[in-house]
């Protein structure tokens, strides 16, 4: 009795497994070229159809199919790690902040100068983002990446408040202004007033990366042992940790937190910030500026929030290479690869295909020329609602969102022109002779981190003492290895 | 009369009777060649500088270069000691706690039993992202249990508990036990049912104690169990329940002295760097320092009682 | 007949077991009210036994967040679960009765082996390699069974050691000598012997399959559809991490971001990665303790 149930059980199973196992395959002559990107929750639903539609593209004018490969953000760097070292064919990878320098360091990506083929396939591309931006990404003088056209800058210094605790305080907000210009210390008595009208909120939450946000320096390759001071003003790495920016910042935070503007759980709690305004505990938060970001906080919040800034727009010299195209050695046909993004980065219908979906289907355009959902449909049940426009190559050619200004890209083009660029800009660091010194810091700084940075310890007595563990540790090596890798590649772009 | 056959030489007919079993052995033995061995050459990423273009096979090498960063870190002390302390704490704590629910159990009767032993199971189920939380329930400065009930019944002051490395030894003992336990429980009771009952009959009709019959009798009968257990966690002294370490203590800083184990260590270091030569490093050190652990263990358990040792 | 002290030691017994099972299932009790919060009391108030304000919303928003895809899942996995389970015992049981023969040649060797693999594996990137290259098993219903899963070396040896304690060689031995093959003597002697162990080498198989989600996360790259119901529900989870830690790195979600229940959520899926086996559980216990039986006894 018992056998035969589970005989019958197994044959079910492998049925269903081979049913399952089953794959499609195109027996045309046309090349396929795979392309991975990430988004927040993996391929949507419409994904198949959103690939069809660019293939009734590509396959007529390049005659080359298009693959897309969607993966989750979280698994992207892990998939990709495996699919690469496994030799499965990816022609065109998207990257994260994280992936681009050790990818390349590793020897996942194909150099794009060579033969010719950004300068013979991709002579679009150069125009749409500018030569001085694709120099930007190479990687010890090879160009193993393409910049997208996105905000390079960003505001430093924000801070989102929610506009009815301000109106509360009888704080008058400019109408007209997106972006609230004002001096720390007049935030500093906004806080002060907050807190007094509202003892039992929370006032400000800091995270992980408020830091680096309320501060001007560089941080040179993507970790901040070694930085630039004064927005990489002069070529000069120094150590952040014995700085007055860095200690000035902790004083604030530590005297927030005598105040008692901040969670005690501030450190452990992984609510987002967004959250907590929208639970009503917290009032404000830091933020990052650029052009529309007072709606998605808006948005983010579920009510009106004010956008204070206290510093400059600033480009560091990772900013352009953070998330650049790459083509991984695993492709089958690097021209194909370098072809088909050419055509994502000039053909206004392909950039579309890719930020918004099929037009009808997944978007329509209102009579002002923006993008917004088709009758009936919603965030919620939209086959191909990424909101990833940022990664995607050529984010100014698609159409802008509902809800946003007309000329949102222009005002980004504006935003990034006239930010301060650091000195720096396009310099990437190599770790591979300090790796021990990088492993054994970063652990020393994540120890210290949250209760040095949210003002939980005295700082008088924090920083130094982290500061003397992590030069224990080799600190000053890997300052050292940065000055030594920035002059290199200062002398070799004459700077 | 099984020692008189090992001393004879191995002779075709005998050999010949054994053949089913080989037979029987080889889908799990398949599996392992599969499953283990075919990729185990790919440990030597360990020793080279990995380059995606040359393969793992093809990557220069370089020595023990990736194992350095283990051992020149001023933090290799904490790590280690912490690592292996936590084992030494779980063998002991989880392994009496086991034998003594599993001996509870099994003298318990009616349909209660059941229910106590599927209830304690559950924890076993939840993933250590979500006992985090339940953790954090409990210790939270601002909402927690144990400040706003507890704490506060004694009048006492409300405790920082993620700040204070001093509390975690206990917390995540106990966290340990209390998932564990459940799983680790079955074991001993499946030994526990497999004993011979008349051992129990013939002392209990010499008027022996519950206590005396479990310490003469259960505990020794158990004896070869708990001994291959603990040699099996021996062997993984050098490793840590990521989870535990990482996700119950809300990867806090402020707790590293007490929390960073070589797993986290690595992990932490590591993650910016995507590094696959120097993890694979972590976990060929920590593979060996188990293994020479192990082996000798396993010679002095040889010496003692060597039906008891592994091999 | 009971004596006195057999009274003392049960009632001893008793509380200490309900004093274990309250720690055990008070914070699954915790579990349980906070995905029936309301999110926004949660984050204002922290964890209750006792909400200001209750909801279902987050079941609401993960079935309808991925609707088609929970139930289907629940069935890969129970499907899953059932077929790894099954093949697991077999093969273990096989190679642990053969490495528990006394005179076996080779026995000692083979057991080395087996415990080897305790300690050293070739590493995640080589171990993806092989399994994808030579077996070609991503994307396949295959990866969620074979990879690591199907035969766990503690279980091996922990029924090796159960076979050489719990079955007495002598009576095999007369058997053998009765005329029996050593796969019968296996079958009607030595399995009925080994009960206890047989059902926990199952459950501790059941429970490793159930509990998985690592082997989907690597392997199951475009066939997301395949997912068990622990891939679901951690792929949702670490979504809803990435996208709310990541909010201002996006335009235009904020609408569809600020539904996700996130605290409450992850409550909600932790219950349903575990209701179903508090469901089911218990009736397969008594059915699969029947069935080794049925099938020793019978043949």
């Amino acid at each position: 009795m018992k056998k035969k149930h589970l005989a019958l059980l197994m044959a079910a199973a492998m049925a269903a497994a081979t049913c399952m196992g089953a794959m499609s395959v195109s027996a045309d002559d046309t090349k396929k070229v795979v392309m991975s990107f990430y988004t927040w929750t993996g391929a949507p639903a419409d994904t198949q159809l959103v690939q069809d539609a660019i293939n009734a593209i590509t396959v007529d004018k390049l005659g080359i199919e298009v693959e897309l490969q969607i993966s989750d953000f979280a698994s992207f760097q892990q998939n990709m790690t495996l699919a690469l070292s496994g030799g499965e064919q990816v022609d065109i990878m998207a990257n994260t902040a994280a992936t681009y320098a050790n990818f390349a360091q590793q020897g996942y990506l194909t150099d794009l100068n060579e033969d010719d083929l950004l300068t013979t396939y991709g002579q679009g591309i150069i125009d749409a983002v500018g030569e001085a931006n694709v120099d930007a990404c190479r990687i010890g003088g090879v160009l193993y990446g393409l910049p997208n056209n996105r905000d390079l800058a960003q505001g430093r210094g924000c801070a989102a408040i929610a506009k009815q605790y301000l109106d509360g305080i009888g704080y008058e907000v400019p109408e007209d202004e997106e972006i609230v210009k004002i001096t720390l210390d007049e935030l500093n008595d906004i806080y002060t007033q907050l807190h007094e009208a509202y003892p039992d909120k929370e006032v400000y939450r800091p995270t992980t990366t408020s830091m680096g946000q309320f501060n001007t320096f560089d941080q040179l390759g993507g970790n901040v042992f070694g930085v630039l001071l004064d927005g990489g003003a002069e070529l000069k790495v120094e150590n952040l940790f014995t700085s007055d920016p860095y200690k000035e910042y902790c004083e604030r935070l530590y005297d927030y937190n005598q105040k008692g503007y901040i969670s005690q759980d501030a450190a452990t709690d992984t609510t987002a910030v967004g959250e907590l305004v929208k639970a009503g505990t917290l009032m404000s938060y830091t933020t990052g500026g650029k052009p529309g970001i007072k709606a998605q906080e808006t948005s983010l919040c579920g009510q009106e929030m004010v956008i204070f800034q206290t510093l400059d727009n600033y480009i560091s010299s990772t900013s352009v290479a953070s998330f650049p195209w790459t083509v991984p050695i695993t492709t089958a046909d690097a021209s194909a690869a370098i072809t088909v993004l050419n055509e994502f980065y000039t053909n206004p219908d392909m950039a579309n295909l890719l930020a918004w979906g099929i037009e009808g289907t997944h978007y329509v355009i209102g009579e002002d020329g923006l993008a917004t959902y088709p009758e009936g449909v919603d965030a919620s049940n939209s086959g191909w609602n990424h909101s990833m426009g940022w990664l995607m190559p050529n984010q100014f050619l698609s159409y802008v969102w509902e809800g946003n200004d007309p000329d949102l890209w222009d005002q980004m083009r504006e935003f990034n022109t006239s930010a301060i660029v650091s000195a720096a800009s396009g310099f990437t660091f190599n770790s591979a002779n300090v790796l021990n010194e990088v492993t054994a810091v970063q652990n020393i700084y994540n120890e210290y981190q949250t209760s040095v940075e949210y003002g939980f310890v005295d700082p008088a007595t924090g920083i130094e003492e982290m500061n003397q563990r992590m030069m224990d540790a080799g600190l000053q090596n890997i300052i050292d290895e940065k000055q030594a890798q920035l002059d290199e590649w200062a002398a070799a772009n004459g700077k | 009369m099984n020692t008189a056959v090992k001393k004879k030489p191995m002779t075709w007919k005998k050999f010949k009777r054994f053949i089913p079993i080989y037979i029987l052995m080889l889908p799990g033995l398949i599996y392992l060649f599969i499953n283990n061995y075919m990729p185990l050459p790919g440990l030597t990423v360990a020793f080279k500088q990995y380059n995606a273009a040359k393969g793992i096979y093809g990557s220069p090498w370089v020595g023990f270069k990736n194992f350095t960063y283990l051992f020149t870190t001023n933090d290799a002390f904490v790590i280690t000691r912490n690592t292996i302390c936590y084992n030494l704490a779980f063998i002991v704590v989880n392994t009496v706690m086991a034998i003594t629910v599993a001996i509870v159990l099994s003298e318990l009767t009616g349909g209660i039993k059941k229910f106590y032993q599927s209830a304690i199971l559950l924890p076993n189920l939840l993933s250590s992202v979500i006992i985090g939380y339940l953790v954090f329930a409990f210790f939270s400065v601002e909402n927690g249990f144990v400040n706003n009930q507890i704490l506060k019944l004694f009048g006492q002051d409300p405790i920082r508990w993620y700040s204070e490395p001093k509390y975690w030894p206990f917390i995540l003992v106990f966290v340990s036990a209390w998932k564990t336990v459940g799983y680790n429980c079955i074991i001993y009771l499946a030994t526990l049912m497999g004993f011979d009952k008349s051992y129990y009959e013939s002392a209990q009709i010499d008027g022996a104690t519950k206590l005396q019959q479990i310490r003469y009798i259960t505990l020794p009968l158990l004896r070869p169990t708990i001994i291959m257990l603990t040699l099996m966690a021996i062997g993984r002294i050098f490793y840590s329940d990521f989870g535990l370490f990482y996700q119950v203590p809300m990867n806090q800083g402020a707790l590293y002295p007490t929390t960073n184990t070589i797993d986290t260590y690595v992990y932490r270091g590591l993650l910016q760097l995507g590094n696959i030569s120097m993890s694979a490093a972590a976990g060929v050190y920590q593979s060996i320092v188990g293994f020479i652990l192990v082996l000798s263990a396993n010679l002095i358990v040889r010496r003692i009682d060597k039906d008891s040792a592994l091999f | 007949m009971k004596t006195r002290e057999d009274k003392i030691f049960n009632c001893i017994g008793h509380i200490f077991m309900i004093l274990l099972t309250a720690m055990a299932l008070i914070p699954i009790i915790l579990m349980v009210i906070s995905s029936l919060t309301d999110n926004n009391a949660l984050i204002a108030n922290g964890y209750s036994f006792l909400p200001e304000k209750w909801s279902t919303y987050a079941y609401e928003w993960v079935f309808s967040s991925s609707s088609s895809m929970v139930f289907k899942a629940y069935g890969i996995s129970i499907i899953l679960t059932a077929v790894g389970t099954t093949l697991s015992l077999a093969i273990t049981t096989c190679l642990a009765y053969g490495l528990s023969k006394k005179d076996l040649p080779g026995k000692n060797v083979l057991t080395f082996l087996v415990f080897f693999t305790m300690l050293f594996n070739g590493g995640l990137v080589p171990t993806y390699i092989n399994y994808t290259s030579v077996f070609h098993i991503k994307d396949t219903f295959w990866a969620l069974l074979f990879p690591s899963l199907l035969m766990s070396a503690f279980n091996v040896l922990l029924m090796k050691s159960y076979f050489v304690t719990g079955v007495p060689d002598e009576i095999l031995e007369a058997a053998y000598i009765d005329g029996a093959t050593e796969f019968t003597t296996m079958w009607k002697i030595a399995i009925p012997l080994s009960k206890p162990i047989l059902t926990t080498i199952a459950m501790f198989a059941g429970i490793a399959y159930w509990n998985d989600w690592n082997n989907g996360y690597i392997y199951l790259v475009k066939r997301t559809d395949l997912f068990s119901i622990q891939n679901l529900l951690n792929r949702l989870m670490q979504n809803i991490q990435a996208l709310t830690q990541n909010a201002s790195a996006m335009a235009n979600a904020g609408e569809g971001l600020a539904q996700i229940p996130s605290a409450t959520v992850r409550m909600a899926m932790a219950v349903l990665g575990v209701l179903p086996v508090v469901i089911i559980y218990p009736f397969i216990q008594k059915n699969f303790v029947k069935g080794i039986t049925l099938g020793g006894v019978k043949g």
